[in-house]
């Protein structure tokens, strides 16, 4: 015992009282504390690099859609003080849009400060062609499709040498972060649009995290699920995205089923793909108004299953909950499955009927690339908990879906949400938007700081309807609502706007006096009550041909005589000639190209709505005088762009060709939930932008905000870029 | 086994009050280095001490050995043949003492989980009380013959109520507005049962928490020896269990905040496996 009260004194190094328990404690306490400092402050350093930004900042807040005319009228109103503020100290300018004013075109305008010749985005959707016919996919990204996997005992087995199928970023250009990242300046963007899967950050500077564009789990812009006691097997989907299925019930377990669909299972093998589902039970109360949901999840890897278990009342929502979609714990993930999250809707109690959101990507554990670096996802979910992580967040499809169901021999029409319901589900969105600035401003230290809201935009289609001073009467009152519920709801849209002077006032806080802020938006908006179908107006002027007079129903491969027709529609602004040796089955000659764009050009600036006369087109772009860079034409990687862009006139919008249907007519009245659109002619729906520093440019674009955020960093403008330095001193 | 529970209840009880103002790294440091020289001192008394040694040195010898004629392959492999089988010998010897650590470990493992696996109910959150009837009581409620009601103490609200068809679960939403240790009653036709429900900030609440009570039998350990802290109702009560969610996360609350590591349990073994080490010279124990 000599021997072990001598150690203790040599562990100890004091002589008070050694060998008590309260010695070793105390040691071990300081051999602890050291070891969390240690911890404290290297392990948090170790995924961060040295700013090389010198504590200069610039932020830059974007709110998608925030009209100049609307947020003018709350700032008289002395709604939007922290707005005023802002534009008392630098000022408040119209934003010059992109042609076409789309938002996935105006963001990669914003990235790369040029046109869209610069990057290749012209419209939400492309076509490409497949065998001859034609096919859209999403502008900003597309999936391409790896080796076809090896088939064993009747499953297919992909092997780590094979290529898989790949998402790729398709806008082109280089971001104008990349020159930051060079520089070894930091830039952290959260809900960054038109950039999914994220650039890759050479340097490492760069922490991003996808906004508009990124998909859902099943790699769709958005599908909700919509269960009903009231579907059968055959109900069919709504129109407008979104899937419905029906809920039986199990009189033995008393109790309702369904089934969430998942993704297909990479390693059956079927004709459609089988499916992976997640049976979902919901059991009412006998009495009460409210039910049990539950389900099961598979342990991913390695582990017990998880149970799901629930409570919801009539019309109440459940926050996020864990979905997994397991193969097999063989598949080539190595088992982990395929995580996402969903909010349920308990729409009705019993009999049941429940809204499930599009199942979005776990930010805790990813299946898909939404962040650069990857891990900046859990950082995320750390520091915020759950968050919508697909790009159109709010779900303007469930507000527009109906399906027809027979009820005992009468037709009737369900719909799945409400304005009200719609107005609870993008404020979750606004919401979440707001923690995860807390989040952002908290984190940020200098560099570049980039934050977006999609809520003004989204909000904005469904209750945009301002009426203007001094215009024509008969387009003041709305298309599907009366006078007082279109001032109801004009008003959840101002409600919004007026959210956003608060977020702003978070931002000037953090900004403090050095900083340069930047408050913009990639367009406005325009209400409108007449749509048009550009295809049947081509078709109607001689343009396109038809295989069959009669045959109008359909799509354009299946109808159209490529070998008579001129040009066509795709997307919503984008006609294409059809130029030999560019399209499948040309007809146009290359010599008479500029022929026919000029006969259609006038044509459309003649056209005249029957309804009273009035012109329909403001603008016809051509893309050869208006894009600059590769992808304009005659540029190394033209073959996707269009010809012309058609911009219309207020009041007007384009239904979204390509889909073919040419039984509609050219133009008529809009009945539909969406009120407010954007996709005009770029002069009439200008964004807004807002500075603490003054402007030396009278007529700021979109595309010189890169050159004047790069200025601010002392990098001078690259030779791409077409913007302009919005603080450069006047020549 | 109840009296078992409240002796180590006690035992847990007065050992954490000195350490009630420490982080959780701290005091979970201080129990786990304590349990670790415990542990090892408990090996020292139960194991065979001197014929563990004697196959140490015996291996240290044909270490010897077969560094010393490494050119001769008969000596090799005998010293090899000798290592592995002193080794064995060493495997075997250490089991009776392993043994003998596993009977208090379960509870030791259960009082930690008390106060290191759960945390409380956040100020504000919404919990679901979840309550699984007898199959009698069930069939009586479901006839109206028998009433089952949830009571809280103050600063809880109870929400809504929900029963599955056959009456053999109830639940209750009930949300947490103050911090503190609050009650709640279950009321089952004449008999009352408690459960309580800590709320506030990670490590506010002192005592241990436990996020069930039960008197089903599940597996293979009692669960009235996992959960130790609340009586469990009677084998005929008209409620079987009582339990509230919200407490646990899927992961346990982080120790430390390094991944892996952060986890209690780990950190535990970590820490009580380097003190018995730190004090095997010490203590001049063999293992
Ligand atoms: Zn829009």
């Amino acid at each position: 015992m000599q021997n072990a009260e001598c150690r203790m004194k040599a562990i100890c190094r004091t002589e008070r009282d050694c060998g008590s328990t309260a010695c070793i404690a105390d040691g071990l306490r300081s051999a602890l504390l050291v070891a969390l400092a240690f911890v404290g402050l290297v392990l948090p350093g170790c995924g961060e690099k040295a700013s090389k930004a010198e504590g200069k900042k610039v932020i830059v807040l974007g709110l998608d859609g925030m009209d100049p005319r609307l947020l003018r009228r709350l700032m008289d109103e002395g709604r939007m003080p922290t707005f005023s503020k802002l534009a008392a100290k630098g000022g408040f300018w119209e934003l010059g849009t992109s042609v076409p004013p789309q938002s996935p075109v105006a963001w990669s305008n914003f990235i790369v400060g040029g046109d869209p010749g610069a990057h290749g985005v012209f419209d939400f959707i492309h076509r490409e062609f497949e065998d001859g016919q034609i096919l859209p996919y999403y502008s900003t990204n597309e999936t391409t499709y790896g080796e076809k996997p090896y088939e064993m005992f009747g499953f297919y087995m992909p092997m780590p040498w094979q290529e898989s199928s790949k998402l790729l970023l398709k806008r082109g250009g280089k971001p104008f972060w990349d020159y930051l990242d060079e520089k070894g300046i930091p830039s952290r963007l959260y809900r960054i649009p038109a950039n999914y899967p994220p650039s890759e950050s050479k340097h490492g500077y760069v922490k991003a995290l996808s906004g508009m564009g990124t998909t859902d789990l099943m790699g769709t812009q958005g599908t909700f699920q919509w269960f009903s006691a009231e579907f059968d097997d055959d109900v069919g989907s709504p129109d407008d995205g979104g899937r419905a299925a029906p809920l039986k019930y199990d009189m033995e377990m008393q109790r309702w089923h369904c089934k969430l669909a998942g993704i297909p299972n990479p390693m059956v093998i079927a004709a459609q793909g089988a499916e992976m589902t997640i049976p979902i039970y919901i059991e009412p109360d006998r009495e009460e108004s409210i039910a049990r949901i539950s389900y099961v999840n598979q342990a991913p890897k390695w582990g017990m299953d998880q149970p799901v278990e629930f409570l919801l009342r009539e019309g109440e929502w459940s926050d996020w909950k864990p979905v997994v979609f397991l193969p097999s714990p063989f598949d080539p993930g190595g088992g982990a499955g395929s995580r996402g999250i969903v909010r349920f809707q308990l729409r009705k109690a019993d009999p049941p009927e429940l809204y499930v959101t599009p199942i979005n990507f776990d930010p805790a554990y990813p299946s898909g690339k939404i962040t650069e670096p990857d891990d900046f996802a859990q950082e995320l979910a750390k520091g915020v908990g759950p968050f919508y992580t697909k790009g159109f967040a709010e779900d303007f499809h469930a507000r527009e879906a109906k399906i027809k169901i027979d009820l005992g021999g009468y037709a009737t029409e369900l719909r799945l949400f409400d304005d009200e319901d719609y107005k609870t589900q993008t404020q979750f969105v606004m919401d979440e938007g707001k923690k995860l600035l807390t989040h952002a401003l908290s984190e940020y230290k200098d560099g570049l700081l980039f934050f977006y809201f999609s809520s003004t935009d989204l909000v904005g289609h469904v209750f945009y309807w301002e009426p203007e001073p001094g215009e024509p009467e008969e387009f003041t009152d709305h298309p599907v609502r009366d006078d007082e519920d279109a001032e109801t709801y004009t008003k959840s849209l101002r409600e919004t706007y007026v959210q956003c002077d608060a977020e702003l006032a978070k931002v000037l806080e953090k900004a403090g006096d050095d900083a340069t802020v930047f408050v913009m938006s990639d367009h406005g908006f325009m209400r409108y009550k007449r749509k048009l179908n550009l295809n049947t107006w081509l078709l109607e002027n001689g343009f396109i041909s038809l295989k069959d007079e009669e045959k109008r129903r359909g799509s354009l491969n299946d109808l159209v005589d490529w070998s008579k027709t001129k040009a066509y529609s795709f997307g919503l602004n984008a006609i294409y000639l059809n130029l030999k040796g560019r399209e499948p089955q040309g007809a146009v000659d290359p010599k008479d190209r500029d022929a026919v764009l000029r006969e259609i050009s006038d044509k459309l600036r003649a056209t005249r709505d029957p309804l009273d006369e009035r012109p329909v087109v403001k603008t016809v772009y051509r893309t050869d005088e208006v894009y600059h860079g590769d992808y304009a034409p005659g540029g190394k990687f033209d073959q996707h762009t269009p010809d012309l862009i058609v911009g219309l006139h207020r009041e007007y919008v384009v239904r979204l060709g390509g889909t073919g249907d040419l039984s509609l007519k050219w133009i008529y009245n809009n009945t539909g939930e969406w009120s407010a659109d954007h996709c005009i002619a770029a002069e009439l729906v200008p964004g807004i932008l807002l500075s603490n520093r003054k402007i030396t440019v009278t007529d700021p674009n979109l595309t010189d905000l890169a050159p004047t955020i790069l200025a601010e960093f002392g990098i001078e403008k690259p030779e791409k870029m077409t913007g302009r330095n919005l603080f450069a001193p006047p020549k | 086994m109840s009296a078992l529970n409240r002796l180590s209840n006690w035992l847990f009880d007065l050992t954490f009050a000195p350490m009630a103002g420490l982080p959780p790294w701290a005091s979970l440091g201080v129990i786990s280095a304590v349990i670790g020289v415990v542990m090892l001192l408990a090996y020292k008394y139960t194991s065979w001490q001197s014929q563990i040694g004697k196959a140490r040195d015996e291996i240290k010898a044909r270490m010897l050995a077969m560094k010393l004629f490494k050119d001769n392959l008969g000596v090799t492999l005998s010293a090899q043949g000798g290592v592995i089988w002193s080794s064995f010998k060493i495997l075997l010897l250490s089991i009776p003492p392993i043994l003998v650590a596993m009977i208090p470990m379960v509870p030791l493992l259960a009082q930690l989980a008390g106060r290191y696996q759960f945390a409380p109910l956040p100020t504000g959150a919404v919990s679901e009380v979840r309550v699984a009837l007898s199959d009698a009581f069930a069939e009586k409620e479901q006839h109206g013959e028998a009433e089952v009601a949830l009571e809280a103490s103050d600063g809880v609200e109870v929400l809504d109520r929900w029963r599955s068809g056959d009456s053999r679960q109830v639940w209750w939403r009930v949300r947490a507005d103050r911090p503190g240790m609050h009650t709640l009653t279950v009321r089952a036709g004449d008999q009352t049962f408690t459960k309580q429900l800590p709320v506030g900030e990670p490590g506010s609440i002192p005592a241990a928490i436990s996020p069930k009570l039960t008197n089903h039998y599940t597996g293979m350990l009692d669960n009235t020896l996992m959960l130790p802290w609340e009586p469990a109702p009677p084998a005929d009560a008209p409620v079987r269990s009582i339990e509230v969610s919200g407490l646990m996360t899927s992961v346990a609350p982080d120790v430390l905040p390094i991944p892996i590591l952060g986890n209690w349990i780990v950190y535990f073994l970590i820490v009580s496996i380097l003190f018995a080490l730190l004090f095997k010279p010490l203590f001049n124990v063999r293992i």
